[in-house]
């Protein structure tokens, strides 16, 4: 019998503000006024529901469907309020969850839960994707054992539970993150006529992506020498495959903490496969085979396919080369987060078996407790406040709101964002690498460059929108640059004079804005850029089937509800006795 | 025995949370990370295999 509502809440409290806690000191001074910009994490006082955003930008749609959550969220709630709640919660949301997966057969005392917590939202991962600003990854992260969780119940109660229809669109916000949630409900659910119900409901999530994805799939192959740079990575001397087994192993060094590098690698991965290693005897014998199941399908695939990147690089990059949107899966550490859910009940586990051990000194079991539940944090002390200072708030110069001003006042076409290189590091930004912020900034559909630089090695982009830009701009004359910029659909250039790199070539127009920070510029003569019918059907039915699923969670809660009181009102049955 | 185990228990548990407390305050005191951009490179770097 399901134990009182009251209860439930006063067993699940303790857990839930731990979980803040951890959230609150991870992120810490980066929680203070101010956006958070970090390599791919942009955020903006308001982001507009444009085409790109849409999945109907001339790029592959690398932002599909964040963009458009984002764009519809910030119109409630202000974008720099926005972003540190997604942050926040989807760190702490993450602990709550692997904590509730620990407990399924409520029998996990309030320590282990607790480690379950510390242990879900403080590790290498964490850490390495928010320097990446990977934030839908994270989301997708803190989704992943509701999912299995909500899979179980799937399972045990034979019906769809509505959470799904808003955990599993949550958790599909990007391509790489969608693939994660897509296996994990699968390996949850499938089975008993569950399986193709569950296979349309990630479809339906994957949609917006998925479709933007196949309309680009000229462009959606990618630089195979990206599938080497990419791959799985080992930190310090800690090989790559070890690495993975404690969730680190990220191919860009620059955000690998450095206690990571260090000794400390060593001893976090000894200290967690030994934990991990105690537990899985008991976790096996303790957890039902189809739950078992689930869990190693995830760990399985996500440790095998970041394996395999470091190990085949050349067939990911053949695969990326040839196959559309196979890139997806170049980045081998982000599929680690498939192996979280089973590392973090094992360690927990692992941690309920030493506990056995212990003399029933309270002295003792309190010591041991502590050290349990803060063992992650001594394992990797420079992921507090804000991995340690590497993430900070910024306010955008005044500049940036004039511009937004002047592109929605004047002017018509598309924004071309100047130089054309990816990344900045402004100074109001702490010269904190960041995707170029502006095109973003601004309401209108833009092209900027989306080349990435490794290692002074440059990965070539794939929005075709670039190259034509690129060779208006060798026009030899700044009207001509104009006029080819205005037959490929940019009525706006926006030039960020701070940015490294050579200046760009004058293109003759309205000189809208002039300062240090920002200068735009109108063309005169734009062509339209339509958007073929066939794109805006395929995107108008994968947005309905996406938002179908938030629609559906209201009336399957409703539904659920009546079926619980129809029960509850139902007399128990009378016992048949032999007399 | 019994003695021995609660000392130990005692020692693991103290000396991580006493590691804990000395990493957290040793990286925060720590002079912070220079941002690694170049602002002199022609194009800065997304990242770093090195």
């Amino acid at each position: 019998m399901p134990a009182p509502r009251r209860l439930r809440v006063a067993r699940q409290a303790p857990v839930v503000v731990w979980a803040l806690v951890v959230a609150l000191v991870v992120l810490g001074p980066a929680l203070g006024p101010g956006f958070l910009l970090v390599r791919d994490m942009v955020w903006v006082p308001d982001l507009a529901l444009r085409a790109d955003a849409l999945g109907l930008g001339s790029g592959l749609p690398r932002a599909v469907p964040s963009d458009a959550v984002v764009a519809v969220l910030d119109e409630v709630v202000p974008g720099m309020l926005l972003q540190k709640l997604v942050l926040v919660l989807a760190l702490a949301a993450g602990g709550v969850g692997a904590a509730r997966l620990l407990d399924a057969d409520r029998t996990a005392s309030l320590v282990l839960r607790l480690v379950a917590v510390t242990a879900y939202g403080w590790n290498a991962l964490v850490a390495e994707r928010l320097l990446m600003g990977a934030w839908p990854v994270l989301v997708g992260y803190a989704v992943l054992p509701w999912l299995l969780d909500a899979a179980r119940r799937w399972r045990a109660e034979g019906r769809l539970p509505p959470a799904l229809l808003v955990l599993v669109p949550l958790g599909c916000l990007s391509a790489s993150a969608g693939l994660a949630t897509a296996l994990a409900v699968l390996a949850g659910a499938a089975g008993r006529g569950r399986t193709l119900k569950a296979a349309l409901l990630v479809a339906a999530a994957n949609a917006p992506w998925l479709v933007a994805g196949l309309l680009h799939a000229s462009a959606a192959t990618s630089d195979p020498a990206a599938a080497e740079v990419f791959a799985l990575r080992g930190e310090g001397s800690v090989p790559a495959p070890l690495a993975a087994l404690t969730l680190g192993g990220i191919w860009n060094t620059a955000v690998q903490p450095d206690t990571r590098t260090g000794a400390l690698g060593w001893v976090a991965l000894v200290a967690l496969l030994a934990l991990a290693a105690v537990g899985a005897r008991p976790w096996w014998r303790r957890t039902p085979s189809r739950d078992r199941l689930a869990l190693l399908v995830c760990w399985a695939v996500g440790w095998g396919l970041a394996v395999l990147t470091w190990l085949a690089p050349a067939l990911v990059g053949w695969a990326s080369e040839h196959v559309p949107g196979a890139g997806v899966v170049r980045d081998g550490a982000r599929t680690l987060v498939l192996c979280a859910p089973l590392l973090v009940v094992l360690v927990a586990e692992g941690v309920r078996a030493l506990a056995g051990r212990v003399p029933r000194e309270r002295v003792a079991r309190a010591a041991l407790a502590i050290g349990a539940v803060l063992l992650p944090v001594a394992l990797l002390p420079d992921l507090a406040l804000g991995v340690d200072h590497r993430i900070a708030p910024a306010d955008y110069p005044a500049d940036y709101d004039r511009a937004r001003d002047v592109v929605a006042e004047h002017g018509h076409g598309d924004v071309l964002v100047l130089p054309l290189s990816s990344y900045r590091a402004p100074t109001w930004n702490h010269r904190h690498l960041v995707l170029d912020p502006i095109g973003r900034y601004l309401a209108r559909d833009y092209v900027a460059s989306d080349v990435l630089v490794i290692d002074g090695v440059p990965l070539s982009g794939e929005d075709p929108r670039v190259g034509d830009a690129a060779r208006a701009l060798a026009e030899p004359t700044p009207g001509e640059r104009a006029a080819a910029l205005g037959r490929i659909g940019i009525g706006v250039v926006v030039v960020d004079p701070d940015a490294p790199g050579t200046a760009p070539p004058d293109v003759a127009g309205d000189r809208l804005l002039e300062s240090e920070v920002l200068q735009v510029v109108a063309l005169d003569d734009v062509d339209r850029r339509d958007v073929q019918t066939s794109w805006q059907v395929a995107m108008a039915a994968a947005w309905l089937a996406y938002t179908g699923l938030l629609a559906l969670w209201p009336l399957l809660v409703v539904r659920a509800r009546r079926g619980r009181a129809a029960r509850t009102a139902l007399p128990s049955p009378r016992r048949v006795t032999g007399e | 025995m019994k003695i021995l185990t609660t000392f130990a228990a005692m020692v693991v548990g103290g000396g991580i949370a006493a590691g804990s407390m000395y990493g957290l305050l040793a990286s925060q005191t720590a002079a912070p990370a220079n941002s690694p951009t170049n602002v002199n490179a022609p194009e800065f770097d997304y990242g770093s295999n090195n």
